[in-house]
This record gives structure tokens, C-alpha cells and sequence, in this order.
């Protein structure tokens, strides 16, 4: 069985627990409206306004001028993340973090040692409250699609069991915009055609979904029969480390879109370096407005983990992977690959001075970004399109022609 | 336009100019060789807009002048599977026929003028070298250069022109070449660009086309092309665009170590050195050190291998590591029985390799700080 442990409105949270006076007062961590910065948490007060997360904070304080805004303590947000990790890691050395307040358990192996799956589920629940003082929710299912669904069901301060002999009646009843992928204009898409919840979903064929939605179409209806086989991959063992984001509407202006795959870039060159990784292979992926989707890789003459290298190498995927006049696209994404466990680095004649300076501010933005947030600092041509790491929610449809993004 | 000709030379004609022809181009016309008939000489012309030659061939009657497009795949088969000494070629109308002995091929014939212009060599000044120097400094610079590179212009080989020496150079900046030889000049050259960066593809055309080692090649540089005249060919490329790094700073000047090694066993060992080794660990340990170069190399789920070499060493000890096969390239293109110069200063700085006193080859180690 697979466990989703989702702390609810972690950064919210945390500041509620730090400080008592904020609890029951509308909160929302995240940049300041002068900055252009935007909501990276908020707490459940707050949301009852409108408020969510990605959000622009000049937005948010519109829809609740209330509002308390506090600047993100990334540091700080990390340290306790590592303690919650602590917790998970007692019970399965099969975590896969997705991000600071959320991961994936596979507990199959060990339910032998620490009783049934939702016990387990339960007592991490418990552990983190008692040694951490925040509340996680928790979704129990037999696999990582499921689990995901079933720990957002419920919010907050919630434990949803997934009866692996009763997925239909679990999934039936959701509406289809609880399954990965389907952003808002899919959700109009599936509107037209009647389809409302993931069982109306489920009576069609795959054919008729591959006929609409091309290869996404065979993904969606694997999700709606409950189907998906992701392993569980600790980040210690994960062959690549890659990001992607939907977009609130289809883009198809190339100057946003190279600045929204820096900003994926910089978060994977993150990673690589938090986790000590060097990568040969440079891969995006691209979904065009018409769901068909490509990738294309790159090989790099030596491994790296400097974001101006990654950078160089997809944008240049970018530029010859994107005919001229292709339809607008939906998500992109950019993953880093074929990792060098070699000790020794082969040295070059002239680029030293370069490469240092990459390094140095990559470690400053590093330092700087967890410190502050990610939008404390961000490259020229990220800041002017405004690419952030979280994906805006879909949006409805663009107005048709002449609409920049 | 009517050509009787001599097939063997024609189909060696067609091959040379072949090397510039490209396969898969936007435009279909580039596929095509040029034919150019006048005053009892033919030329061939390819380019493929970069690079472009004018191949004249020897051996041929001129019938009547004219000139016609051939499609270079085609005539080359043809040309290599007829059976007689002699071939003739006649554009009648929209057609080209081929006639030898017994067999007839019509091709279609396409309209010459669309096909873009290779100049000529008409130069008044120029640099001239023998056939036999650049060959050698081509071939022992081109295999460095990396036509990857995004950050300097490091795709083709830079060629430092002075009035009576010129200094060949590549790099993939991991590793450099560097290769002076002698010239001469011919007439008052007035250096538009001392310092060209020719790419790869132009220079391996002009590697082949010296046919005689003592003939001179002649070499005319401007600001954004160079046209070389050798044997029956001129060629004319343009330059690759960017900027060449400052070569001479990367050349260590002093040594700690010196060590002579004989080409051909040396080159053995590194060969035997390099079969264990994978994408990810592609080290391989030198280490000198008591009369005997030991290579030890070791990848993760293949194996390990050792190989030693007696030398001619007695000083401190020093191990460095290598890419082998940046040695390999470098003793590859060296005659066996010649001794080099391996010049180290530590584990962690360049090496310098020396052959004679004018073929310098610098390679960077692996080390282990990042």
C-alpha cells in the first residue's frame, strides 16, 4: 500500500504554530503585493475568501484586505521538513518527497513490521502532531494516484483508507477534475462532451479518448480505471530529477516561454545540487494545446548541475523542438538525466572563470531562494514574464486572437 | 554542351567534389553538381553554401561549351559502374545523356542559374605552404576541434597567418593542438584576417585535395572567408563565426617532470588502457614513477585493468589522470618510431605533449576538486 502524507497549508501552519496570535486571523505567506510577489501559502481562514496559493498577493489582499502577510522562512520551512521526514522514515525507507510538505510511502514491505497500512497512516499522523505540533492529512491506497486523491479529499486533518476491492465506488462519485492532467480547460472540454464525474469518464472507450486528447487520452483513462504503476522512488535511487508545469492558458509567445523553462530549469539545478548530482542528459517535454506531446534530449559533452549549462541545453531543445506557427502549449517540462557517479571531474583549458562564477551564483541563489522563497530572487527574463515554479491554475479558455501572455 | 571524357578521372572528380554536397538540405537544388564547359576547360561546382568547390578536371574534349546541373548521387553511381575508359556527356534540350559503350542515361536536366556561385581563386596575394606541411599541421589539429561548442568559434581549426610561418590550432577545450609550420607569401599581402577559424569540413576538403606533397597550396584570408587554391581544386569557405579563445595562455611554459616515450609502444598501451573504461568513469590513472608507467583503470560493473610501460624515469613520482583517449587521438597521428616529450607539473595541471619542435598538444586532467 502506498501512504500520500500532505501537510495542510504548511507554511501557514507553521507560522500559526510560532506564533498563537496569528491562529483564526486570515494568513497568507508569500511575497508583498509591491514585489509583485506572490501567495505561497494560506491558511484556512484566508481561503474561505478566494485566496489559494500562486495566487498574486496584490490579488489576494483584494479579496481579503485583512489579510496578514508574512515573507516565507524557507530555512526554516526545510529544517522542519527534515524533522517530518524523520518521522516517515521510520517506517519505510521507500519515501519519495515531492516537495517540503509532501511524499509518497510504500509500506507494502513493511507492514509486517508496523501493522496495516492505514495504523501506519494513523500513527504518523499522531507523531507528527505530538513531536513537530502540525497536522498532516494523510490518503491510504494501492497505489500513488489514489493515495494522492484520497489525502486531498478530505482536508484537513484527514485519513482517507482506499479499500483497494472498492476503487470504482471510491472514484465514481469525484468530479473528473480531480484526476492529474485535467486543468480547467480540459474540465470545459469534458463539460461539452457531458462528462462531469470520473465515472461518466469510465463509460467511455479508450479509443474515444485517444481521439481527443491523443496519447494523454490513453493516460486519462488509466486514471479513471484507478490504474497507475509509478514505483514509489526515493530520492537517493531517482535516475533523473525533472520539473513541469500546466499553464493557466495556453502559451504560445516564445520570450514566456523560454522565461518559464529557466524557471524550471533553476528548480531542477536546485535539486541536482541539494542532492550532489551531476547530469549528461538534458530532456524537455512539451504539450501542445492539442494534447499531442513531445520530448526531446540532448546530450551534454560533460555532466553539470550549473543552471546556465541546463539552461543553455533546453533552450536550444526549445528553439529547434518548436516548429514555427505550432499550436500553443499547455505544459513544459525539463528533466535532468544520466547522472556521473565518477569522483573525478574532467578539467577544461579556458572556461574556470566562468564556470566558477556559474557555480558561485548558483550558490547564491540557492542560499538566497531558500531563505527567502523562490521569488525572492529571479533572473531578468524570468521576473519579466513573471514564471513562477508553482503552476498558476488553469484559467478558462484565452480570449481568442491578439491575446498576450 | 557536349563532353568526351576520360571516366576514371570524371568519377574521381565527381567524389572530391561530393565531400561538400549535402544529403539533407531545404534546398533541393544544393544536391546537384554544377558542369561548366568554356574555353576547353571544365570545372566542376558543389557547395552547399558554406563551403564550396571548383574542381577543374583534366582529360576531357570539349565538344561544344555550355554548362548543366547533375544530381550528384546519380552521376556517381553511374559513373562508378560503367565499364568503359570513356563516357560522353551531350544537354540536349531538358535532358542530359550519358552514353559509354553499350549503356544510355537520360537525366533530367535543371536550369544552372539558380545554382548559387562558388568564387573563383583570382587572388593577387596570398600565403603559400607545401602540400606536405599542411597536410601534416591538418591532420594533427583537426581531430580537437568541437563543432559543439556554443561559447567560442571552436568548430573549425584557427589558422594564424604570418608573413613567413603560420600556426595551426583546435580545441575542444579540454584538450588543444597546436601545430607551426614555414610559409612564403606571394605579393604584397596586406592581411585583411590574420587569423581565420576554418571549419572542419572545409579543412578535411583541403587535406584531400593536396594530391603532391612538394606542390604549394595557396591560402587567401578575408574577413569572412577564405579561398585555397590546391592541385585541380579551389575551395571557398566561410569562417566559422565567434571568438577563438586566448590559446597561448593555456600552454603551461614550464615543467616539473619530463618524460620521452617512443610513439608506438606508448600508443599500445593507452589502447589497452582504454577497454576498461565506460561514459562514466572514462579516467584512467598514469602513473609514473621507478622506470615503469603504470595505467591502472577501473569501471563499475565491467572491471579493472593494469598496464605498465617501462620508461626512461627516475625522478619523484607523479600521477595525473586522463581521458585516454586524448592521448590516443594525439599518438595517432604520429609516426611509431618517433619519441615525444611528456611534460607534467602536477596531478591537477595541464600536461603538455611534444613531438619535433613544432607540434605542441595540451590535455587537462580528471581530478578530483571540482
Amino acid at each position: 500500500m502506498i501512504l500520500h502524507v500532505d501537510m495542510d497549508a504548511f507554511y501557514a501552519s507553521v507560522e500559526e504554530r510560532d506564533r498563537p496570535e496569528l491562529v483564526g486571523k486570515p494568513l497568507i505567506v508569500g511575497g508583498t503585493p509591491a514585489g509583485r510577489g506572490v501567495v505561497a501559502a494560506a491558511n484556512y481562514v484566508v481561503r474561505r475568501f478566494g485566496v489559494h496559493s500562486a495566487m498574486p498577493t496584490s490579488k489576494a489582499l483584494r479579496l481579503c484586505p485583512d489579510a496578514i502577510v508574512i515573507r516565507p522562512r524557507m530555512d526554516h520551512y526545510a529544517a522542519i521538513s527534515a524533522q517530518i521526514r524523520n518521522i516517515l522514515n521510520r517506517y519505510t525507507p521507500l519515501v519519495e518527497p515531492l516537495s517540503l510538505d509532501e511524499a509518497f510511502l510504500d509500506v507494502t514491505g513493511t507492514e509486517g513490521l508496523f501493522g496495516p497500512a492505514p495504523e501506519v497512516a494513523r500513527r504518523i499522523k499522531r507523531e507528527i502532531l505530538s513531536e513537530v505540533g502540525l497536522i498532516a492529512s494523510v490518503g491510504v491506497a494501492p497505489n500513488k494516484f489514489l493515495a494522492k486523491v484520497a489525502s486531498d479529499l478530505k482536508k484537513p486533518d484527514a485519513l482517507v483508507v482506499v479499500d483497494p476491492g472498492r476503487i470504482p465506488e471510491f472514484l465514481d462519485p469525484l468530479p473528473v477534475g480531480r484526476l492529474w492532467g485535467v486543468g480547467r480547460v480540459t474540465g470545459s472540454l469534458f463539460d461539452d462532451m457531458g462528462i462531469r464525474t470520473i465515472a461518466d469518464l469510465r463509460r467511455r472507450t479508450p479509443d474515444f479518448l485517444r481521439q481527443h486528447f491523443g496519447q494523454h487520452g490513453d493516460h486519462l483513462w488509466r486514471l479513471a480505471h484507478g490504474i497507475d504503476d509509478r514505483r514509489v522512488v526515493p530520492d537517493r535511487e531517482a535516475k533523473s530529477i525533472s520539473h513541469e508545469t500546466t499553464f493557466a492558458a495556453d502559451i504560445s509567445d516564445r520570450e514566456a516561454l523560454r522565461a518559464w523553462l529557466l524557471e524550471l530549469t533553476e528548480q531542477v539545478g536546485r535539486r541536482l545540487r541539494a542532492h550532489h548530482r551531476r547530469g549528461r542528459a538534458v530532456q524537455i517535454k512539451v504539450r501542445f494545446a492539442d494534447f499531442r506531446t513531445i520530448t526531446r534530449a540532448t546530450t551534454l559533452a560533460e555532466p553539470t548541475d550549473a543552471t546556465q549549462l541546463l539552461w543553455k541545453a533546453a533552450a536550444d531543445l526549445l528553439e529547434k523542438g518548436l516548429p514555427r506557427g505550432c499550436p500553443g502549449l499547455r505544459l513544459l517540462g525539463v528533466g535532468v538525466s544520466h547522472f556521473d557517479h565518477a569522483t573525478k571531474v574532467q578539467r577544461t583549458l579556458f572556461d574556470e572563470p566562468e564556470e566558477q562564477r556559474n557555480r558561485q551564483l548558483d550558490a547564491a541563489t540557492d542560499r538566497i531562494r531558500e531563505k527567502f522563497g523562490a521569488a525572492a530572487l529571479n533572473r531578468g527574463s524570468g521576473l519579466l514574464h513573471q514564471a513562477r515554479h508553482r503552476p498558476a491554475p488553469r484559467l478558462p479558455p484565452a480570449e481568442p486572437q491578439g491575446d498576450e501572455e | 554542351m557536349k563532353l568526351h571524357c576520360h571516366r576514371p578521372s570524371l568519377a574521381a572528380a565527381f567524389q572530391t567534389v561530393s565531400g561538400v554536397v549535402p544529403t539533407r538540405t531545404p534546398k533541393e537544388i544544393l544536391k546537384n553538381v554544377k558542369i561548366q564547359a568554356a574555353g576547353g576547360k571544365v570545372t566542376l561546382i558543389g557547395t552547399d553554401q558554406e563551403v564550396g568547390i571548383r574542381y577543374e578536371v583534366p582529360g576531357i574534349e570539349v565538344g561544344v561549351g555550355g554548362e548543366t546541373l547533375v544530381p550528384t548521387s546519380r552521376i556517381i553511381s553511374i559513373l562508378r559502374e560503367l565499364q568503359d575508359e570513356s563516357v560522353d556527356l551531350e544537354v540536349a534540350g531538358d535532358a542530359v545523356w550519358v552514353r559509354s559503350g553499350h549503356s544510355e542515361f537520360r537525366l533530367s536536366a535543371i536550369d544552372p542559374a539558380e545554382f548559387p556561385p562558388v568564387a573563383a581563386f583570382e587572388e593577387k596575394a596570398y600565403h603559400a605552404i607545401t602540400g606536405r606541411a599542411l597536410r601534416a599541421a591538418i591532420r594533427r589539429t583537426i581531430f580537437a576541434t568541437d563543432v559543439e561548442s556554443t561559447r567560442y568559434a571552436l568548430g573549425g581549426v584557427l589558422v594564424e597567418l604570418a608573413t613567413d610561418k603560420i600556426a595551426c590550432v583546435a580545441t575542444d577545450s579540454r584538450r588543444l593542438a597546436l601545430m607551426e609550420t614555414v610559409c612564403r607569401t606571394e605579393g604584397n599581402v596586406k592581411i585583411e584576417n590574420a587569423a581565420p577559424v576554418i571549419p572542419s569540413k572545409a579543412m578535411t576538403l583541403i587535406e584531400r585535395s593536396i594530391a603532391d606533397d612538394e606542390a604549394e597550396v595557396h591560402l587567401a584570408a578575408h574577413t569572412n572567408h577564405v579561398l585555397v587554391r590546391s592541385g585541380n581544386s579551389t575551395i571557398y569557405s566561410r569562417l566559422v563565426e565567434g571568438r577563438f579563445p586566448r590559446y597561448r595562455d593555456v600552454i603551461p611554459k614550464d615543467a616539473t617532470v619530463t618524460v620521452d616515450m617512443v610513439v608506438g609502444p606508448f600508443y599500445s598501451a593507452v589502447r589497452q588502457a582504454q577497454i576498461v573504461t565506460d561514459e562514466e568513469s572514462r579516467g584512467v590513472d598514469f602513473a609514473f614513477a621507478d622506470g615503469m608507467l603504470t595505467m591502472k583503470s577501473q569501471a563499475a560493473d565491467i572491471g579493472a585493468s593494469t598496464v605498465q610501460l617501462p620508461i626512461s624515469y627516475t625522478a619523484e613520482p607523479i600521477t595525473i589522470t586522463f581521458d585516454p583517449r586524448f592521448i590516443a587521438d594525439f599518438l595517432k597521428v604520429l609516426e611509431p618510431e618517433k619519441t615525444i616529450q611528456v611534460r607534467l607539473i602536477d596531478g591537477d595541471s595541464a600536461a603538455v605533449l611534444r613531438a619535433e619542435e613544432n607540434y605542441t598538444y595540451v590535455i587537462m586532467p580528471l581530478s578530483r576538486d571540482r
